[in-house]
């Protein structure tokens, strides 16, 4: 079961890391099995055709702070009783 | 690179509750066709208390947990399980290992007073508790920074409403409605005065100590024992001027005084068979407000506060009679919504402004007072000062429209 830190370490890889990203396309069972993650058979065949760099990096943020489970509470600033 | 066999045999040695669940992940498949799409990824998360913080576990070690009872060992061969699973499990103590030829039952795992709760509620307890927690940086500190919260509120209630649907309604109807009963209002008194006046106060005035025998009113009509009545076989049932499951009061009230005139700032346990606060953890004065903060998980508002008073419940106390029961977790959680009522009516009949917030460092709470949270632990902080003159833009009575 992937973990956030697999999410994380998945990010940084495809943000800035040319050679994993060519690993990646070349295949893709091998690159994701170097961080730990499981790819489903079904999807072993497929051609690869990747986001680029910059896409990646412009969702990193977002993503990373969904996935850390931040409690409720951070979005409540303001709770009249 | 291989591993060194784990024990030959392994039993459960540590409370362990699990929790199923997915958690954000990335859509693979897209992600090979160059889209960068939501997905989700099952997880399995263990509480292990008493630690705050849960730990990722992955479908091997929750096998492993799941075929390992606690007083009979099991022949690891037998699990087929992976080393590293094993291991893991041992180096957290989930697991105790034996090289024996043929290792004894053994019937202790971890203290009595966890064999008595119901298990679901345990979890849910632990995985509710904070650690560290920090409100956002823009949670306003004070009356000034106040002024636009309503307003920034308002924006974010309705971001809210575009994204996640319209809000469920505040005027629940059900029932034949043609024939509802009009009822006669009650008639004007007192206490409906008192009950009209009591709100959420938020803004302390920090120029104005609270008296120690404004505190010693609030705590004595909140917690302090009335009368005691012997139910036989040692049991003695409380009366308090709150409602309590089985006349039992398991809910403690320990003091953080920051800003009360004769009363050195720290932390005190209000006894309340004795009507006195015996000293915990004094501090200095000027470590009290950042301290009101850090536990009420940067409420800024709280600062100038002049005691907090944190609701912990005594576990044995109330298993003692409802051992593994069902309900046990939420009578109790209910005793302390009884007190907060209680202590908020008595601050505003003293002239006083009261909160309650669940919103706290559970963890940290328990660890200022030395406790483990599974024998005792905090579920809610009550609040209370002279009102700040100018703190009515944090309290609702400043935006009511009706009524």
């Amino acid at each position: 079961m992937p973990t956030n830190s697999n999410l994380e370490a998945l990010f940084d890889k495809l943000a800035n890391d040319d050679g994993f990203r060519s690993r990646l396309e070349a295949n893709p069972a091998a690159a994701l099995g170097e961080l730990g993650i499981e790819v489903p058979a079904a999807m072993k065949n497929e051609t690869v055709n990747l986001p680029s760099k910059e896409a990646v990096q412009a969702k990193r943020a977002q993503w990373l702070a969904q996935a850390h489970d931040a409690p409720h509470a951070m979005m409540i600033f303001f709770c009249l009783k | 690179m291989s591993r060194a066999a784990p024990a030959r045999w392994l039993r459960r040695a540590r409370r362990c509750y699990l929790e199923c669940g997915d958690r954000p992940w990335i859509d693979l498949a897209a992600l090979l066709r160059g889209e960068l799409l939501p997905g989700s990824a099952a997880m399995v998360r263990a509480y292990l208390p008493p630690d705050a913080k849960p730990i990722d576990i992955d479908a091997d070690e929750a096998r492993v947990i799941a075929l390992c009872p606690q007083h009979e060992w099991v022949e690891t061969k037998t699990l087929q399980a992976p080393h590293a699973a094993v291991a893991r499990l041992l180096e957290l103590g989930v697991l105790r290992g034996s090289d024996e030829a043929r290792p004894e039952r053994e019937d202790g795992v971890g203290s009595d007073a966890h064999a008595e709760w119901f298990g679901p509620a345990t979890l849910y307890h632990y995985a509710s508790r904070w650690h560290g927690v920090e409100a956002r940086p823009d949670l306003p500190g004070d009356a000034i920074a106040a002024q636009t919260a309503y307003s920034q509120s308002a924006e974010a209630f309705a971001a809210d409403a575009q994204a996640r649907g319209p809000v469920p309604t505040h005027r629940h109807s059900r029932g034949d409605d043609a024939r509802a009963i009009e009822l006669p209002n009650p008639p004007a008194s007192g206490f409906d005065a008192l009950l009209k006046q009591r709100e959420t106060h938020r803004l302390f005035d920090p120029a104005r100590p609270l008296a120690l025998a404004a505190l010693a009113s609030l705590l004595h009509r909140s917690f302090a024992t009335q009368a005691e009545a012997p139910m036989g076989g040692g049991l003695t049932a409380q009366r308090k001027n709150a409602p309590s499951g089985g006349g039992l009061h398991p809910v403690e009230a320990y003091v953080l005084a920051s800003n009360v005139d004769g009363l050195e700032a720290g932390w005190y346990h209000y006894r309340s068979h004795q009507h006195r606060l015996a000293p915990m953890e004094p501090m200095a004065k000027a470590e009290a407000g950042p301290r009101i903060v850090a536990r009420t998980a940067g409420q800024a508002y709280f600062r100038d506060a002049a005691a907090l008073v944190a609701l912990t419940l005594r576990f044995p106390r109330h298993h003692w009679k409802y051992p593994r029961h069902a309900k046990a977790y939420r009578v109790m959680l209910l005793d302390a919504g009884h007190v907060g009522q209680l202590f908020a009516l008595a601050a505003t009949e003293a002239g006083l402004g009261a909160f309650l917030t669940a919103a706290i460092n559970e963890a940290d709470i328990d660890a200022d007072l030395g406790l483990d949270g599974i024998e005792e632990g905090v579920v809610a902080v009550l609040g209370c000062g002279h009102p700040a003159s100018d703190g009515g833009v944090l309290r609702l009575s400043s935006y009511v429209v009706t009524g």
